[in-house]
């Protein structure tokens, strides 16, 4: 039995009633989990050069090309450095030499660590999943202004 | 009222210190009184710890994305944010501007139209991560006429390898 009247008055010992705070809980706990995103969608920004003014103003800055063939080869061109270097990274086994491509652009990061413009001109029937692996990689090699380049 | 009147009495759901301040012959009572509360407070950490989790990664506001069709995105380990924008998705050799299907030709028309609503209109491209190019170069050139300069291609953030 519980106490009653005065001696509950006295009673210097008193508990929060958990129940209201539980039901408030699970309430929250159901709008979030209906209302939470699970697969989380990021992006790689780019800007592209628009009008010919821009393009003038790019014109004598250090950038980094990369062509895409269809077949996976890469042809890549440092362009407005001294010592202008080109590099060639074709396929292994039919798939795309992702190793080489960051070994590469390493060795051009290290070279020239002011380049920070990219130009990325895929062929037609070059996949899109392998031109955003090459803008991954461009970012890891420290290269923040990407562009891509229409065919 | 009636309900923790009833709870009040019967003495399930009080407290370890209501329990022990008791004055109770029924060692059994007693005992069980002190395991209910227990449980029943247990249960709110957990809760509590739930709603934490569930906030903070709630509080991020996400652009709805239509993936139907079974459409992969490409995976990106150093990608940015997605700030707000159009989306432009290309599915099967369509192209849809915020869900409405638009014609090749009328792509420029509707891209200029946003981007004059909205002078720095950024747009979203959404298409799956096998798409060849040539189909991805209409919206390139489509944004080059409108004016657009900026871009944010859509990708799911993949975790990065600690190597």
């Amino acid at each position: 039995m519980s106490m009653t009247g005065a001696q509950d008055k006295n009673d210097l010992n008193f508990e929060l009633n958990l129940l209201p705070i539980f039901d408030i809980l699970s309430v929250c706990i159901c709008f979030l989990l209906m209302t939470v995103v699970w697969v989380e969608v990021s992006s790689m920004n780019t800007s592209q050069s628009v009008g010919a003014a821009q393009a003038s103003s790019t014109d004598k800055k250090e950038s980094l090309t990369v062509r895409a063939n269809n077949s996976g080869d890469l042809e890549i061109e440092v362009t407005n450095v001294k010592d202008k270097s080109d590099f060639k990274i074709t396929t292994l086994r039919g798939e795309m030499n992702w190793d080489q491509l960051e070994q590469v652009l390493g060795q051009i990061h290290t070279a020239h660590p002011q380049l920070i413009t990219g130009i990325i001109a895929p062929s037609e029937k070059f996949e899109y999943g392998n031109l955003i692996r090459i803008m991954d990689e461009f970012k890891k090699a420290g290269i923040r202004d990407m562009g891509i380049s229409p065919m | 009222m009636a309900r923790s009147q009833i709870l009040k009495n019967s003495g399930f759901l009080s407290g370890s210190l209501g329990s022990q301040s008791r004055i109770s012959h029924k060692k059994a009572r007693l005992k069980k009184s002190i395991l209910a509360s227990l449980t029943l407070t247990s249960l709110i950490d957990a809760f509590s710890i739930l709603v934490i989790y569930l906030l903070t990664n709630a509080s991020n506001a996400q652009i709805p994305f239509d993936m139907r069709g079974g459409m992969q995105m490409p995976q990106a380990k150093l990608s940015d944010a997605l700030s707000y924008g159009s989306v432009v998705k290309v599915m099967n050799g369509e192209y849809f501007v915020d869900s409405t299907k638009i014609s090749v030709p009328q792509l420029p028309i509707k891209l200029r139209e946003l981007k004059e609503k909205n002078p720095t209109e950024t747009i979203i491209i959404q298409a799956d991560r096998k798409l060849p190019y040539s189909e991805m170069n209409p919206i390139i050139l489509a944004a080059a006429q409108a004016g657009v300069e900026k871009f944010q291609f859509a990708v799911l953030a993949a975790q990065v390898s600690t190597r």
